[in-house]
């Protein structure tokens, strides 16, 4: 297995890991706080799996059986086919394994994908191109925007509250 | 009549209004807490039978949910390929031998799509990309304006997936053209609203930090499930 630890800034490798830990991993502001959260929502296996991973810097090896449908079809997802055959990062594959615990076949769909990627490349939109939109999708646009804005104070004031907190708690 | 009788007969009528004051609150009061008991006990038969259905409801409430051109293009789309794929995806590919032929094969397929879909592009070009990497949309490519670019290894590896890709990135076309071309697909404004919320460089969230909020991502979701739709359409005769 990889020894993540040089990737890892963690410092404290006898101390439980808090959520504003995880923080070390990004640089952008947004991307820190929300992925914080989203571990603090995070199944307590998988919030000790990342607490493991932080410490140590060793990948986790976290497996775990999905159960989905009516014919209670089963299948294994585990941490490291995530890691070394979908090419995700460590953290990922445990959101990934949280996420498949919660809705399997939205995250197993997904997982398909991964294989085979298809996206597109996001724009810089000029001044010229918002004159395209036409003032009713503006309109609906900023309402998202807004409902956005709303979203993201709710995460901070979250993180807020959790940043001092054992992830393990 | 003496003042007595009249004080009698007022205080007799103040208090005949003032019992029927007192009795018609209580009948309120009683009809309200029937009503308060009836609404708990049927909160109650909600919860207990009606959790699966309740969550069902608000599942499909919040899902991302097609629209009527969704469907028109996933038809003709679907016929296009029974037009191109007779016998199927892999059959066809099997016909081609050289990787030239695969590559313009490919080309005739993206410029019948383009028709019928309605988007312009410019280039389609395939190259080497990394092995999970198939295919890139571009609406603004430098070089080229709107482009698709195909990982080449797909052309014999797995001409399916490749083929899926195709039909994914041409509905991102479709996407970036309903918001600053036109809508002439008849896409709904809050539609557009949500796409317009994902393209921009700011706002879109590649599959690098968490790969759920990338999947989830409007223009994402809707062009994977364009693609799920196609598929099932095409399907229908293979």
């Amino acid at each position: 297995m990889v020894s993540w630890k040089n990737s890892v800034k963690a410092i404290n490798w006898n101390e439980e890991m808090k959520y504003k830990d995880i923080c070390d991993l990004f640089v952008d502001k947004t991307i820190k706080i929300r992925t914080a959260v989203r571990v603090s929502f995070c199944k307590p296996y998988v919030r000790k799996a990342v607490n493991e991973w932080l410490k140590s810097g060793i990948e986790p090896d976290l497996t775990v059986e999905l159960k989905f449908g009516r014919q209670e079809k089963s299948i294994e997802l585990s941490a490291q086919s995530l890691i070394h055959d979908y090419g995700l990062s460590p953290l990922d594959a445990l959101l990934f394994i949280d996420w498949a615990n919660r809705s399997p076949q939205d995250a197993l769909q997904a997982l398909q994908s991964l294989r085979h990627k298809s996206t597109f490349v996001p724009v810089s939109i000029t001044e010229e191109m918002w004159k395209q939109v036409t003032p009713e999708v503006m309109e609906e646009y900023r309402k998202l925007v807004s409902e956005d804005k709303l979203k993201q104070e709710r995460i901070e004031r979250r993180y807020n509250e959790i940043a001092n907190r054992e992830i393990d708690e | 009549m003496d003042p007595i009788t009249i004080a009698i007969g007022a205080a007799t009528a103040v208090t005949i209004v003032i019992v029927r004051k007192v009795r018609a609150k209580k009948r309120l009061d009683a009809e309200k807490d029937a009503f308060i008991t009836a609404l708990i006990e049927e909160n109650m038969l909600v919860k207990e039978q009606g959790k699966a259905l309740a969550q069902v409801v608000a599942q499909n409430a919040t899902a991302y949910m097609k629209e009527s051109p969704d469907l028109i293009l996933e038809q003709k789309c679907a016929n296009v390929l029974k037009d191109f794929f007779p016998d199927g995806i892999e059959a066809k590919f099997n016909t081609l031998q050289t990787e030239e032929s695969k590559e313009k094969f490919v080309k005739d397929l993206i410029s019948k799509l383009k028709d019928v879909m309605g988007v312009g592009l410019n280039a389609v070009i395939f190259k080497g990309l990394d092995a999970t990497d198939c295919g890139v949309y571009q609406y603004m490519d430098e070089e080229y304006g709107k482009t698709i670019t195909l990982n080449k290894i797909y052309l014999s590896e797995n001409p399916v997936e490749l083929i899926k890709t195709v039909i994914h990135e041409m509905k991102h076309a479709v996407q970036f053209e309903a918001i600053f071309e036109g809508n002439k697909l008849g896409y709904s404004d809050q539609r557009l609203a949500q796409w317009l919320r994902c393209i921009g460089k700011d706002n879109y969230v590649k599959g690098d930090y968490c790969y759920e909020a990338y999947a989830l991502q409007a223009v994402e979701l809707d062009a994977n499930m364009f693609v799920d739709g196609v598929m099932e359409e095409f399907g229908k005769s293979n």
